[in-house]
């Protein structure tokens, strides 16, 4: 992504007010200032950068109602399952408890995002700046909104940026991010969903490819002998990225960090941890998400005192999604090949309790099949 | 006479020139009314402030050297 000057950041495109809705509203009615101060410092006095953050009712809403009534229920703008997920492990002393939530607030949620930081501007969370000089976007660019922050792990898988892993399908089908994940994903549904699968709005592979069970598809046999046992990815995945223990902390000035240890690529099946009517597969791809018993320890010892409580290896949608997989290359690719799955040897001893429920016996390796 | 032939001589010239230099009635309008249009849709001023306020800025710490690893 090309970084934006200073200036770039913040200039306002002319047009802006040829846009009939928009741009007909004064910008103190959102932004706040006094429009009519030519003293630039005196006219920011009360400004307010992003309007739509942390509530959108007032600005957004006034005439968006239908959509930002629901906004405290959006993914992106609560983070929601981090303090579900966070709660699940923290530590049942009050006092712990609230240096953890503390030390949540402070880092991971701090990449939140809001109507105006995907429609308007980049998200702050990338160091900000307007998009298209303030022109209002309908859809969120890709490379400046979506994949400046969800970057590590699925703008490399999508793109084909992982050394010897090829682009996505989709990408080479030119699909852009809002494709898939919709409108109605994104704004939220008025639910508290623990987590991003819940939501109902959430793509499905099936959504598109809703003819793989018919009789005439190619590859029926496959499909119907898998149906609701496997994840779409265990057979269509590639490689993808894992991280481990990530620390959190402030330096000498004050300024907060992060520390993860290396990431490595791999690709995991294993037992499903989310599994209900919804996601009946047995087996799914699992990632491993940096978390670790000492992660917030910088800021209290022992905070996350029930870290056992859920697995570290989490459920997976890697977005580099191909037809052809050495997995699903023959039965026997699979079928009998332990390597593929979350073994307990492929766990660190500490956090092999945590993952009980995610690792695959060895008897439960499918068995290699007569061909 | 005179006068008719040299409208027509210079009428084009003039027509094509508010088409393309000219900003659209609206823009005008909206930068007369407030600063904060006139101030941010002009990249030497805004050049000159960010320049101001990166002087201001600029024994401000940046983000912590102790990040490692990717987020």
């Amino acid at each position: 992504m090309t970084p934006l000057a200073p200036h770039e950041k913040i200039y306002v495109d002319s047009e802006f007010a040829e846009d009939e809705n928009h741009g007909e509203m004064g910008c103190e009615e959102c932004h706040g200032g006094d429009p009519n101060e030519p003293d630039w410092k005196k006219a920011h006095i009360g400004v307010v950068k992003d309007p739509s953050y942390p509530d959108p009712t007032d600005t957004c809403g006034a005439c968006h109602e239908d959509i930002a009534e629901h906004y405290k229920s959006s993914l992106h703008i609560s983070l929601a399952p981090f303090k579900k997920i966070i709660d699940a492990r923290a530590s049942e002393d009050p006092a712990v408890y609230e240096k953890v939530d503390a030390a949540r607030q402070a880092h991971c949620t701090a990449c939140h995002s809001s109507c105006g930081q995907c429609h308007v501007s980049r998200p702050e969370a990338v160091e900000g700046g307007l998009l298209e000089s303030h022109l209002f976007q309908r859809r969120p660019p890709m490379h400046t909104v979506c994949t400046a922050c969800h970057g590590s792990r699925i703008e490399k898988e999508y793109m084909g940026k992982n050394k010897g892993i090829p682009p996505d399908v989709h990408k080479k089908k030119y699909f852009k991010c809002s494709k898939c994940h919709t409108a109605d994903e994104m704004h939220g549904d008025g639910n508290d969903y623990a987590n991003r699968y819940e939501v109902e709005n959430a793509p499905k592979c099936l959504d598109c490819h809703e003819t793989i069970y018919a009789e005439d598809a190619e590859n029926q046999e496959q499909h119907q002998q898998h149906k609701d046992r496997l994840s779409c990815q265990v057979c269509h995945a590639m490689p993808y990225k894992n991280c481990t223990s990530c620390h959190v902390g402030k330096d000498k000035q004050g300024l907060k960090y992060f520390k993860t240890q290396g990431s490595t690529m791999d690709f995991k099946i294993g037992l499903n941890p989310l599994q209900s009517e919804r996601r009946p597969e047995k087996y799914v791809t699992l990632r491993h998400v940096p978390v670790d018993p000492d992660s917030f320890k910088f800021y209290v010892e022992n905070g996350l005192a029930r870290f056992d409580a859920l697995p570290t290896w989490k459920m997976a949608t890697p977005h580099n999604i191909q037809r052809k997989t050495p997995q699903n290359a023959s039965c026997n690719a699979c079928h009998g090949e332990a390597s593929l799955f979350l073994l307990e040897k492929d766990v660190v001893p500490k956090y092999l309790n945590a993952n009980r429920t995610v690792i695959v016996a060895k008897d439960q390796v499918p068995a290699k099949v007569a061909q | 006479m005179e006068r008719i032939q040299l409208f027509r001589a210079i009428g084009p010239v003039i027509a094509v020139c508010l088409l393309f230099f000219s900003q659209p009635v609206i823009v005008q309008a909206a930068e007369g009314e407030n600063h904060c249009f006139s101030c941010h849709t002009n990249p030497r001023k805004l050049i000159q402030i960010t320049r101001e306020l990166s002087k201001l800025d600029k024994n401000k710490p940046g983000a912590s050297k102790e990040t490692k690893g990717e987020g």
